[in-house]
């Protein structure tokens, strides 16, 4: 094979296989007209060198972008991708917590149900993290590749050309009604928390003694039993507030129509603990007894300044958390 | 060259050099035909920009192409299509109008007035 036959084939094998012939014939009709009449092997270095690097002519043959995600799309990219990371990794923490509630757990150790989870938690954070990351990427790169449209305009959110409309959008973004982003993430994290809390209180609360084994629950505080039986409330309100997070992160900024919202779930999840507060056996009686014990209490009385105490606590908490929101959403900004 | 100076003529060109060839195709010729003939019009085509252009135009349906094989050496002919034609004249036009403001705009102190 003669340098020139290498030439055309370095720059056809990065063409589709249907015009591939076509441009070879071209190139090399082109690549002779251009070589004198007895021509050696530097004529054809000559030639070859006047055509340039084979890639960058490939190149030039193909009008598909050589980017994943061009300026286009890159905006878009960006701040969706800003958005879903941060959901992905709430969601599959649930997730552990919430497979990990099906599959029974051996009776082992707080610390070793601790370790464990933590263990699973970090794994999957990373699994999903790299699942979200690869799916948004390929996605985008597909729409770069199928888009029509070669108008090279950035896409904003909503995958419209900008327009002054976009303005009485943005306009109203001020300081003290903007949502931040770190107190929503802060409230998903925590949520994650006391889901895992709950779903193995009589794992993880209780009265730890320090034994052979290292620390060791002895006392759990409330009946699992009891929990459980209200499972389906719970799963209910963390799904509540994920859909509430990224409701926020999209609006940005407290409206009233949002801190509506914020109220209902507020109402909801406080109505609910209240009612588990009040449920009879939820706390163990060993743990009341233990603390009966401790400060000279009767167990009635226990009883009473736990619930008392841990009502007021939610309701003191859910009424800040709704008027404070109101407050924000009534913030004038002209 | 400043790189930066050469970045910007070889934008400034881009538009051009389509307008160029297309001014040449209203009789059919073959790439390295087309090549000389801007030559001794004093317009520089390098070959690697030449052939996938043409092959783009083809694409947007404003130039026809067929091959000769009666010679010796097979050769790839372009030619202007009616539509080609018809936004081959369109864009003369405009070029002459842009050209002649910005033309006005840059030789200084007599560009104002040619605004309207």
């Amino acid at each position: 094979m003669n340098l020139i036959d290498l030439y055309i084939q370095e720059v056809t094998r990065w063409l589709p296989k249907d015009e591939r012939k076509d441009i070879a014939l071209e190139l090399e009709s082109a690549i002779y007209d251009m070589l004198p009449e007895n021509y050696g092997e530097e004529d054809v270095y000559q030639v070859l060198e006047v055509m340039g690097d084979p890639a960058v002519l490939a190149n030039k043959y193909r009008e598909k972008p050589m980017h994943l995600i061009g300026p286009k799309y890159y905006d878009v990219y960006m701040s969706l991708l800003k958005i879903i990371l941060p959901i992905a990794i709430v969601i599959s923490l649930l997730t552990v917590v919430g497979v990990e509630f099906l599959n029974s757990i051996e009776d082992n150790t707080a610390l070793q149900t601790l370790l464990s989870l933590i263990g699973d938690v970090i794994s999957n954070v990373i699994t999903a993290s790299i699942q979200a990351f690869v799916w948004l990427t390929v996605i985008f790169a597909l729409i770069e590749r199928v888009d029509g449209m070669n108008d090279g305009l950035p896409r904003w959110m909503g995958f419209k050309s900008w327009s002054p409309e976009h303005l009485k959008q943005a306009k109203n973004v001020s300081e003290k009604k903007a949502i931040k982003t770190s107190e929503v993430y802060a409230r998903l994290i925590w949520t994650a928390f006391w889901g895992t809390g709950y779903f193995y209180a009589d794992h993880l609360l209780g009265i730890y003694e320090n034994g052979a084994n290292g620390l060791r629950l002895v006392i759990p505080v409330f009946n699992q039993d009891v929990l459980m039986s209200f499972w389906t409330w719970i799963v209910l309100l963390i799904g509540a507030e994920v859909v509430l997070a990224i409701y926020k992160l999209i609006k940005k900024q407290w409206s009233q129509k949002l801190a509506t919202f914020n109220m209902i779930y507020e109402f909801v999840s406080a109505v609910i603990f209240i009612i588990i507060l009040t449920r009879a056996d939820l706390f163990t009686v060993e743990f009341l007894t233990q603390l009966s014990d401790w400060f000279n209490l009767t167990l009635t009385n226990i009883k009473n300044i736990l619930v008392g105490g841990s009502i007021t606590i939610t309701l003191v908490h859910s009424g800040i958390s709704i008027i404070d929101r109101f407050r924000k959403a009534n913030v004038k900004t002209s | 060259m400043d790189p930066l100076i050469h970045s910007l003529l070889t934008e400034i060109r881009r538009g051009n050099l389509t307008l160029a060839v297309l001014s040449q195709l209203r009789s059919p010729q073959y790439g390295y035909s087309l090549v000389q003939l801007l030559k001794e019009l004093g317009v520089v085509i390098e070959q690697s920009t030449l052939y996938p252009l043409l092959r783009r135009l083809e694409k947007q349906k404003l130039v026809t192409s067929f091959w000769d094989k009666s010679d010796k050496r097979p050769r790839k002919y372009y030619q202007l299509s009616g539509y080609g034609e018809e936004v081959f004249h369109q864009l003369r036009k405009e070029w002459m109008k842009n050209t002649k403001k910005l033309y006005g705009v840059l030789s200084e102190g007599e560009g104002e007035h040619e605004f309207d």
